[in-house]
């Protein structure tokens, strides 16, 4: 005997550990088979290094180099891109559809009907311009009218408000995710230095950085120091085990504005969530308030324009029927008001005469002059909803074009990195069986031990 | 054919073709992602043939000239039914545009880099091709 009992025996209990430790691994995809992100391992066993006895080389069993997670990082970089776009379609396409309600015409309260109201109060009016009901009705259509213009105005407002604070909200979960995921970097350092596997700290930071895509655009850099996440402008925002907050400030105009390490990157952030939010907030919402307040204005001054031809019921030249709006038509839609009160004092003659219609008629022929961007009200406000339709259906589709992209990456992520019962199940057997032999060897050899240790005996 | 029944028909053909069509366009959403450039032919050509089969039937008619109870009950469950098809055709149209848009600048990205790497990739010498 070359090796010796005691060395076969050894080389029996390596194959023993070996294959406990394969069956651990195995053991413990199974157990995260639902654990989010979890990327499945695997033991790659190696030969022991053989020695050399005399003419004959001897194998001295089995180890396992190392446990391994198996994860596609091109795979990940693509599902945090795509989860980047998703974030900002998804925030835009929410933010859009609240929008959208303020101008959906099915509850009536919306400015287009109110509009449609307040030409064919003056219609009516027409027909018997000193009837003091009548006059009264076109006051009414018309306080409705502005006042269906400011609840507009404010709502929008107030939406953005919303924006805002979830601007700020979502600020701080980067900020957490970044802490977390600096000092994941930290722990993954640890580990791999002393050549250790790091993958499930990897697996728990790769869903963070998940997480943070949704968020915020960011590009991950991996390097001797570890990995370094920026946005994709280059703001820094882990380097290492070091994490950069962001920050929000107040701007003259109210909104929260981003900074990291005191620049203003509000507008450089591209995709994730806050560039959804930050696009209807200081694009789409402004944009919305400027064309009501274009619209106000039209209105108003052709309104009283018109209203100033004619003659009230005492005969007395007219006024203003709208309060004039703000010079330069800034905030003319939230500051949109009727300028009286007194049904007898609406301009509806054009002669003085109260049984003359002729300046009523003026009135409603606003309806179709060009009063807002050489458009007629009507025309307009029709732009403008479906502006704000069209870009609910834009944006629904391509998140849905994301998300299906996603899916697929996903899937693909899945069969790379997921946990398959049936090839675990295999594994399992085929680690078992291994055992079962290499304790059959130990039995083997404790047998042929006994009987070389007792030899003579008999 | 009485000109009634032609307007009956015409709308359940309308439905089912654009119900063919949207489902037509479901399918072909893995194959545009997957880039299976095979399947995407064959999806297309399926709906082309789809589109060009509705433009045949030409405008939808608004109303059902006067007719029997029956047939004006089964236009108003066909015109229900072509409401609701109409924007899920629309919203998966848009969708399949969005996929391909995606396609496209995927391939413009792997176009500009065989640009790029063109300019350093040494031809291999001809006595190794084969």
């Amino acid at each position: 005997m070359s090796s010796g009992l005691f060395s076969t025996l050894s080389v029996a209990v390596s194959g023993l550990l070996a294959e406990q430790d394969a069956l651990d691994v195995t053991s413990n995809n199974v157990a995260n088979i639902n654990t989010p992100g979890y990327s499945r391992q695997r033991a790659d066993l190696v030969a022991g290094d053989p020695v050399v006895i005399g003419q004959l080389t001897f194998g001295t069993g089995v180890t396992v180099q190392q446990v391994e997670s198996l994860r596609d990082p091109i795979l990940e970089l693509r599902i945090h891109q795509e989860t980047q776009q998703g974030g900002s379609l998804d925030a835009l396409v929410a933010g859009m559809q609240q929008v959208e309600v303020m101008f959906n015409g099915n509850n009536g309260g919306d400015i287009g009907t109110l509009m449609s109201n307040f030409f064919s109060s003056l219609q009516q009016l027409s027909t018997d311009p000193a009837s003091l009901p009548l006059r009264q009705g076109v006051l009414t259509a018309a306080g409705n009218l502005a006042n269906g213009f400011q609840n507009t105005a404010r709502n929008l407002e107030t939406q953005r408000t919303n924006l805002d604070l979830n601007v700020t909200q979502s600020v701080q979960q980067v900020n957490t995710l970044t802490a977390q995921i600096a000092d994941l970097n930290g722990q993954i350092s640890s580990l791999e230095n002393v050549g250790k596997n790091a993958g499930v700290f990897i697996d728990q930071r790769n869903v963070l950085i998940n997480q943070l895509s949704g968020l915020i655009d960011v590009s991950a850099i991996q390097s001797d120091n570890g990995l370094t996440l920026t946005t994709s402008n280059g703001t820094a925002l882990v380097a290492g085990t070091q994490s950069f907050d962001l920050s929000t400030q107040l701007d003259v105009s109210g909104v929260q504005h981003i900074f990291s390490q005191g620049t203003d990157i509000t507008a450089k952030i591209t995709s994730g969530k806050l560039a959804g939010l930050l696009e209807v907030r200081d694009q789409k919402i402004p944009a919305l308030l400027s064309n009501l307040d274009t619209l106000a204005a039209g209105l108003a001054t052709a309104v009283n324009t018109a209203h100033k031809g004619g003659f009230d019921l005492a005969g007395n030249a007219g006024g203003n029927f709208f309060v004039p709006p703000p010079a330069g038509g800034q905030g003319a839609a939230a500051s949109l008001a009727v300028a009286t009160t007194d049904p007898s004092l609406i301009a509806a003659s054009s002669d003085g005469s109260s049984g003359s219609n002729g300046n009523v008629l003026a009135l409603a022929a606003v309806h179709d002059q060009a009063v807002a961007a050489g458009q007629t009200p009507h025309d307009f406000y029709s732009n403008l909803v479906f502006g704000v339709g069209s870009d609910v259906s834009n944006g629904s589709a391509e998140l849905d074009a994301s998300n299906l992209v996603l899916q697929q990456l996903q899937d693909q992520r899945g069969s790379v990195s997921g946990v398959s019962l049936d090839e675990e199940a295999t594994n399992m057997i085929q680690f078992q069986r291994g055992y079962d032999a290499a304790g059959r060897m130990v039995s083997t050899i404790n047998e042929m031990l006994d009987v070389a240790i007792n030899l003579g005996k008999y | 054919m009485h000109p009634e029944f032609t307007a009956l028909d015409q709308r359940k053909l309308r439905v089912a073709l654009l119900q063919e069509l949207a489902a037509a366009f479901q399918e072909a959403q893995p194959a545009i992602v997957m880039s299976n450039m095979k399947h995407i032919q064959q999806h297309t050509t399926r709906q082309h043939e789809l589109c060009r089969a509705l433009l045949q039937l030409g405008e939808a008619k608004a109303e059902l000239p006067p007719v029997d109870q029956a047939s004006q009950t089964a236009w108003r469950h066909l015109s229900q039914e072509l409401a609701e098809i109409q924007p899920k055709v629309r919203h998966l149209g848009r969708v399949q545009t969005a996929l391909l848009r995606r396609s496209r600048r995927a391939m413009e990205a792997l176009a500009c880099l065989l640009t790029c790497t063109a300019l350093t990739y040494t031809l291999p010498s001809s006595g190794s091709a084969r």
